[in-house]
């Protein structure tokens, strides 16, 4: 009985940490649009601006999941590297379209 | 900075939406001829179970007595997961092919329409070996012009990723190649 119970309890956990994700997954597509828009709106150049991008974004997926979602459990580097790939392409995109036509 | 009048947002945008079509074209031909395969998807379904059971040993606390033969099960399913995934990647690797000879055969069509042309200014200065890629085909030095084929393969990620993402085609795994080492 305690095992299926320990089982049904690790299943809850588990896909309430696959949801954490997936959220977190689009609300950083969305945030690199955001950044891009402003930081090619503001005409800000140079490579510190990819790393402040890159410490805001980790910052901000830290803070959602462990102080907002109260998901303690869910490690730091998954956090910081779900979606990295996209949101920082969609960053640099949208930075340079803005900057451009801008 | 700001707005060159020589770069024309409907050349830009033409290249973005050719990057869209292709990628949905892509994401559409792997469906029909990978994800939607009952061999895929029991794959898939392994991958997604065998990372789960090893996340959830990975967590468990065990005393200093047992600590050999937790460690014996993590390694255990650790490989299996491999194959497993190496299995997938497998069963991908034909129709990935021919998709990816229809991707290239386009883009050098499209590279050569659009030969000599700027479509968008970089706001950063990129390093010698991205400029193989952001300056490819463009007359001059300056680095911060951008070519057409950059666009394309930012927008060409970006959107092959986020329909994978949303319609659930690649397996949910804690792994991936950002992966740390001595990761516990």
């Amino acid at each position: 009985m305690a095992s299926i119970r320990s089982t049904e309890f690790n299943s809850a956990q588990s896909l309430e940490k696959d949801a954490i994700m997936d959220n977190l997954y689009w609300i950083k597509q969305i945030i690199s649009i955001i950044l891009g828009c402003v930081a090619g709106g503001m005409n800000l150049t140079g490579f510190p601006i990819i790393i402040c991008f890159g410490i805001a974004v980790s910052s901000f997926s830290l803070v959602y999941a462990w102080q907002i979602m109260k998901a303690e459990e869910i490690e730091s580097w998954d956090l910081v590297t779900e979606a990295f790939g996209p949101s920082f392409f969609c960053f640099i995109l949208v930075w340079t379209l803005t900057f451009t036509f801008i | 900075m700001g707005y060159d009048s020589d770069i024309s947002l409907i050349d830009t945008l033409s290249v973005m939406a050719a990057a869209i079509f292709t990628a949905v074209l892509a994401e559409g031909l792997s469906w029909a001829l990978i994800y939607r395969t009952e061999d895929y998807k029991q794959i898939k379904k392994s991958v997604e179970a065998l990372s789960k059971q090893l996340e959830r040993e990975k967590e468990k606390v065990v005393t200093a007595s047992k600590q050999k033969s937790q460690e014996k099960k993590i390694s255990k399913t650790d490989t299996m997961l491999k194959n497993t995934s190496q299995q997938l990647n497998a069963s991908k690797m034909k129709s990935t092919m021919i998709i990816a000879l229809f991707m290239i055969a386009f883009m050098s069509t499209l590279s050569s329409t659009y030969h000599g042309v700027v479509v968008a200014k970089l706001p950063f200065s990129p390093f010698s070996m991205l400029q193989n890629i952001t300056h490819r085909n463009l007359p001059g030095d300056d680095s911060t012009d951008c070519s057409m084929i950059f666009i394309y393969l930012l927008m060409s990620f970006i959107v092959r990723n986020n329909i994978q993402k949303f319609f659930g085609f690649t397996p949910r795994t804690p792994f991936n190649m950002w992966e740390p080492p001595n990761y516990k």
